[in-house]
């Protein structure tokens, strides 16, 4: 049940794949093209609509043109016609005979004149296809008219006629002397009429009356309704502004009975541009006509006969043409909509196949069937990564043919590694019971060195103590001394370093720093030699002269050690001073080292002879310095060996120097010795910190007070 | 200089250049040709005030093809030749696109071949005798047929049979004069006198002595300019008052009534095509527009509307054309209509005069005048009446050119 579940998911993965593509590719288009598309299709539509239009238009205008031409040529002939009846000897004869009656007022004169004229009036009257006739006096009475016969006898300067359409247009023919139109107007039967008066002349050019003539509304409307051009639904209006209203003069297309019966109000808002037009603005464009119908229409004012004509056309067939191509861009559009989503999803599917193809690959490779290749014929990415796979597939079993290999050698190696290592292991194992034996043997030689080392240091120890009981007791030299410190640090156990006093009296003592070669237990011997010899030449021998107690020393010294047989370099550098608290004076001696003496807060320090005690000897005679001060105040002395300024440490791991440790007992001087101890103690820890002490270190502070 | 910054200064002076040619385009230069010095100024200001105020209606409603109209205005000085010298100015000097003026005949007749000669438009807004049809000329006043001939005729009919003629020594009163006489005789009637003076001249007693002496029923005026004064100052001193003979007037107006003593003058008679009492919604706006402009004193009349009519008219045809082309102007004057204060007036396409509304008027206490006759609509304007033929109206009018010296006026030479 497992594995077609898991087909039907990849299906349905792929499935979703395509979808996927598919919509977005699609959603592409709508985006970035369909808005494009229909924009220009709006463009292409309402550009075709506007040229459409215009043409349209101008077709109008110039139907308009030949129409108003036609009815002006019309009228102009009608209005030539008459003048030219109204200037015939048969009418000016008529008119004088008629107005002949004015004197006799006979019937039967007028019956005889009836009969003598009817009937050419009757001729011209048919002759020019006019609707009636009427010949009138110059003082508006109608004499002869040829149809209305009821009009005859009536006054048109009458009150009852002065403001008709009649009455005026007698009028103007009056006083202006010319022929003239009235307007159009309904007749006494209620019927269209538009009448033409011209006045009427004799030979001599003599004004004898006035013609009215009505003209045939057949004749007005075979000018009007010419529907050349005009398609199925154009129409000619000639509409003339009666009582208020817009009345029409012509029956239509769409209305065939319209004719002096139809009107359109004036005062609707629909109707301005009917309105405009009666009052002689000119113009085109789109309105609404008296069917409710959109139509495109040029309007014109027609001045002769204070009309206006509306030459239109509904917009439905203007742009019958403009529909079929929005008809056909329609169909553009969805066919492209439709060619797009079928690329959609066939780019969709040409791009999934593959994918599917080659997702499956990868899970077989997955799975580790490396000896396949996925085949798919196509030269775009896909196909190159097709083919990057195939080579990474070859790549991938190649690298696995070559670990397996590997492996096998490794194996063979491991196995081999594995039995050297097993006779390697046997070896050790014998090695280590010998090592262990020899452990065994180093450990007991190791506790017996312990053994002697602890013997070696108890020895030393005592030994110290012995070296500890010949230096001099601190009460001994208290006794000459106000105040003193001495500090002594050994390198090792015991000291090279050693420090000697002898009071020769009470007011008198010797007081020696010294420092052997070398330090630990040969330097001790040689202290303790030393100190011996120092006992033996101020204590047996009496000698209590500062420079020959050391020549005394030296002497002393290469005789014991037998330096001049042996060539031991032996011995050591020292200082000495006398102090005679009495004479008030001191002496001092050095072998090598110095002494600082402060004395009233002048500082001295006063070098010893360069010469050591001990050793070669090139010179005769050894003879060392002497250096007396007179102890005129308080006096504080230091001697000391080289250990302290010879010891490095520091931040720079140097020397301390010589100059550096004088600079700190000039700056201690004048504190109580004890602390100046501390201080020197405390430097030199400070100075040595984690170094190793190098040598034995001696100060030994004196103060003499006066 | 460096080379660069003279080609910089050369592409700025380009562009100013382009700018101020940009900027000439942007106006339409108009000429304005009336007498403002001399016996006709007391009638043409009145007539370049109109035009004027249409100029500055029309550029407050946003001009004309979005440019703005400037009117160039030249003084005729009354005299007929500095008319045509001014005018050959206008056109050829100002370039101007159209030019408004004249009142008296003979200066239209002076400037009539320089605008024919130049191919150029004169918009005229004077009544006048006729005779007379040019593809350069508007003609925006009353031909005969719209005042001269209904006037006399009905004249005829309401006041007598018995004419006596005075005009000023020039083309329109002789004209007029002529066509009246004929009027007259096909209509039973007499002329028993006819008297004529210099345009300007205040020698009227002559022709008083003789109206006096011949006692006619009316006077038929065409008297022009300042010589009225004179006229009706020595035709009331002679006891003739509109009861006793009524004069029927042809170039005095509203206008002109002002400068005369209109407390003599109830009852006389005129004719136009338009007053100031007419009652339309269009002459109401008129008046008031006028009279802010230039003081509740002023009167408009029939040539002052017929000066505003006149830019009006010109204005449709351009707008029509969508050009100042004077051809193209031209083909489109007839189509272009204008609802003028007088009524609805368009141009007729054959003869290039103008459609209007005959009235007959009676002068009142207060200077306006009562409408007692109107045609009701426009009257097509017939310029040659037919009272002769136009060969013999032709050879009338070069008689009486030649009488003058080569002028269109009696100069007293």
């Amino acid at each position: 049940m497992g594995k077609p579940r898991k087909l039907k998911n990849k299906e349905s993965f792929f499935v979703k794949i395509r979808k996927r593509i598919a919509f977005q590719l699609l959603f592409w288009f709508l985006v970035i093209e369909f808005p494009v598309q229909c924009v220009l299709v709006y463009v292409s539509y309402w550009n075709a609509r506007s040229i459409i239009q215009e043409e349209s238009i101008n077709n109008l205008s110039a139907i308009s043109e030949r129409q108003v031409k036609a009815i002006n040529i019309f009228f102009q002939q009608a209005l030539k016609d008459v003048e030219l009846l109204a200037s015939t000897p048969d009418m000016y004869k008529t008119t004088y005979d008629y107005q002949t009656l004015r004197d006799t007022s006979s019937i039967e004169k007028e019956a005889k004149f009836d009969s003598l004229h009817r009937g050419f009036l009757m001729k011209y009257q048919e002759t020019f296809d006019f609707d009636d006739l009427w010949v009138v006096s110059p003082t508006g009475k109608v004499q002869f008219a040829s149809v209305e016969q009821g009009m005859k006898g009536e006054m048109l300067q009458s009150k009852k006629w002065q403001n008709t359409t009649v009455g005026r247009v007698f009028e103007r023919a009056n006083i202006l002397l010319q022929a003239d139109f009235s307007d159009f107007s309904l007749n006494t039967k209620n019927r269209g009429a538009l009448y033409i008066a011209s006045p009427i002349r004799n030979a001599q050019k003599r004004f004898v009356g006035v013609l009215i003539v009505q003209i045939n509304n057949q004749n007005i409307e075979k000018a009007i309704n010419d529907y050349t051009g005009l398609g199925e639904t154009g129409e000619s209006i000639l509409l003339t502004k009666f009582k208020e209203e817009a009345l029409f003069v012509n029956n239509t297309r769409h209305a065939p009975d319209a004719a002096f019966k139809k009107t359109i109000s004036l005062n609707q808002d629909a109707n301005q541009i009917i309105a405009e037009s009666l009052k002689g603005k000119n113009g085109s464009g789109m309105m609404i006509d008296y069917r409710g119908e959109e139509v495109l229409a040029k309007w014109v004012y027609v001045p002769s006969l204070r009309s206006a004509l509306i030459v239109k056309l509904d917009t439905e067939e203007a742009f019958s043409s403009v529909q079929v191509l929005r008809n056909i861009l329609f169909v553009i559009v969805l066919v492209t909509l439709t060619l797009v989503i079928l690329a959609a999803f066939s780019v969709a599917e040409s791009f999934s196949r593959p994918i599917r193809k080659l997702t499956l690959f990868t899970r077989q490779v997955a799975l580790g069937k490396l000896d396949e290749q996925v085949n798919i014929a196509s030269t775009n990415e896909i196909g190159e990564l097709a083919d990057s796979f195939n080579q990474m597939v070859n790549n991938l079993q190649k690298s696995r043919d070559e670990l397996q290999d590997y492996a096998q050698n490794l194996e063979q190696k491991v196995a081999e590694r594995t039995e050297e290592l097993q006779a390697m292991n046997e070896e050790i194992n014998q090695s280590n019971e010998e090592l262990s034996s020899t452990l065994d043997f180093v450990n007991r030689q190791k506790a017996e060195i312990e053994k002697n080392n602890n013997d070696m240091l108890s020895s030393l120890n005592y030994a110290k103590r012995i070296q500890e009981a010949y230096l001099p007791s601190s009460e001994k030299i208290a006794y000459l001394f106000s105040d003193y410190f001495v500090m002594l640090k050994p390198r090792d156990i015991v000291s090279g370093d050693f420090y000697w006093y002898h009071q020769i009296n009470p007011d008198e003592g010797i007081l020696a720093v010294g420092d052997c070669t070398g330090h630990g237990v040969p330097g001790a011997f040689m202290s303790i030699l030393g100190n011996d010899i120092l006992n033996s030449i101020v204590i047996q021998d009496g000698c209590i002269e500062v420079d020959l107690i050391l020549n005394n020393l030296h002497n002393g010294i290469r005789k014991s050690l037998r330096q001049k047989e042996t060539g031991s370099k032996d011995g050591m550098d020292i200082t000495i001073i006398k102090v005679d608290l009495k004479g008030r004076v001191l002496h001092f001696a050095g072998a090598q080292n110095p002494m600082v003496l402060i004395q009233d807060e002048r500082k001295y320090f006063i070098r010893g002879s360069k010469m050591g005690i001990g050793g070669v000897q090139r010179e005769k005679e050894r003879i060392f310095e002497k250096h007396t001060f007179p102890l005129i105040s308080d006096t504080i002395i230091y001697l000391y060996s080289d250990g302290y300024q010879d010891q490095f440490g520091g931040l720079d791991n140097r020397k301390f120097l010589g100059k550096r440790f004088r600079e700190l007992l000039y700056e201690i001087h004048t504190k109580p010795m004890n602390e100046q101890k501390d201080v020197l103690d405390q430097t030199f820890k400070d100075w040595k910190q984690a170094h190793k002490q190098l040598d034995d270190v001696l100060v030994v502070g004196v103060k003499i007070e006066i | 200089m460096n080379k660069k910054y003279f080609v910089f200064l050369l592409c700025i002076g380009a562009f100013m250049g382009l700018l101020s040619c940009q900027k000439e385009e942007k106006v339409i230069k108009v000429g304005v040709l009336h007498s403002f010095t001399g016996t006709m100024s007391i009638s043409e200001k009145a007539v370049a005030d109109a035009t004027l105020l249409a100029i500055e209606e029309i550029n407050a409603a946003g001009g004309l093809l979005g440019k703005k109209i400037v009117p160039i205005i030249y003084d005729g000085k009354s005299d007929a030749n500095y008319f045509a010298l001014q005018a050959e100015k206008l056109i050829n000097q100002e370039k101007v696109e159209v030019v408004f003026g004249c009142w008296t005949s003979a200066s239209r007749k002076t400037v009539k071949p320089i605008f024919e000669k130049n191919n150029h438009l004169l918009f005229y807004p004077i009544q006048y005798e006729g005779l007379e049809q040019s593809p350069n000329i508007v003609y925006t006043g009353a031909a005969p047929n719209q005042q001269i001939i209904p006037a006399t005729k009905w004249a005829f009919d309401h006041l007598g049979k018995r004419f006596f003629i005075v005009g000023s020594d020039y083309v329109f009163p002789r004209t007029a004069s002529a066509i009246m006489q004929d009027l007259i005789g096909e209509l039973g009637g007499e002329v028993v006198g006819d008297e004529y003076i210099l345009l300007g001249s205040q020698e009227v007693q002559p022709m008083i002595d003789k109206i006096v002496a011949l006692k006619p029923d009316v006077i038929l005026n065409n008297i022009n300019g300042d010589s009225n004064i004179a006229f009706f100052q020595a035709l009331r001193k002679a006891g003739i008052s509109p009861e006793v003979i009524p004069t029927f007037s042809f170039s005095i107006a509203e206008d002109e009534l002002r400068s005369l003593e209109v407390n003599k003058m109830i009852g006389d008679y005129v004719a136009w095509n338009y007053f100031q009492s007419v009652e339309t919604l269009e002459n109401k706006a008129f008046v008031k527009n006028y009279q802010a402009k230039y003081g509740k004193e002023r009167v408009t009349d029939d040539p002052i509307e017929a000066g505003y009519i006149s830019v009006y008219l010109w204005a449709e045809a351009v707008k029509e054309a969508g050009t100042t082309n004077i051809n193209e102007v031209r083909q489109k004057l007839p189509s272009s209509s204008f609802q003028a204060p007088g009524g609805l007036v368009y141009i007729d396409a054959e003869t290039q005069h103008t459609w209007k509304t005959v009235h007959i008027g009676r002068i009142q206490k207060d200077g306006q005048i009562q409408i007692i006759w109107s045609s009701h609509k426009p009257v097509q304007p017939r310029p040659f009446p037919d009272s002769r033929s136009k060969q013999a109206w032709k050879d009338f009018l070069e008689t009486l050119y030649k009488n003058w010296n080569q002028q269109w006026a009696n100069l007293g030479n």
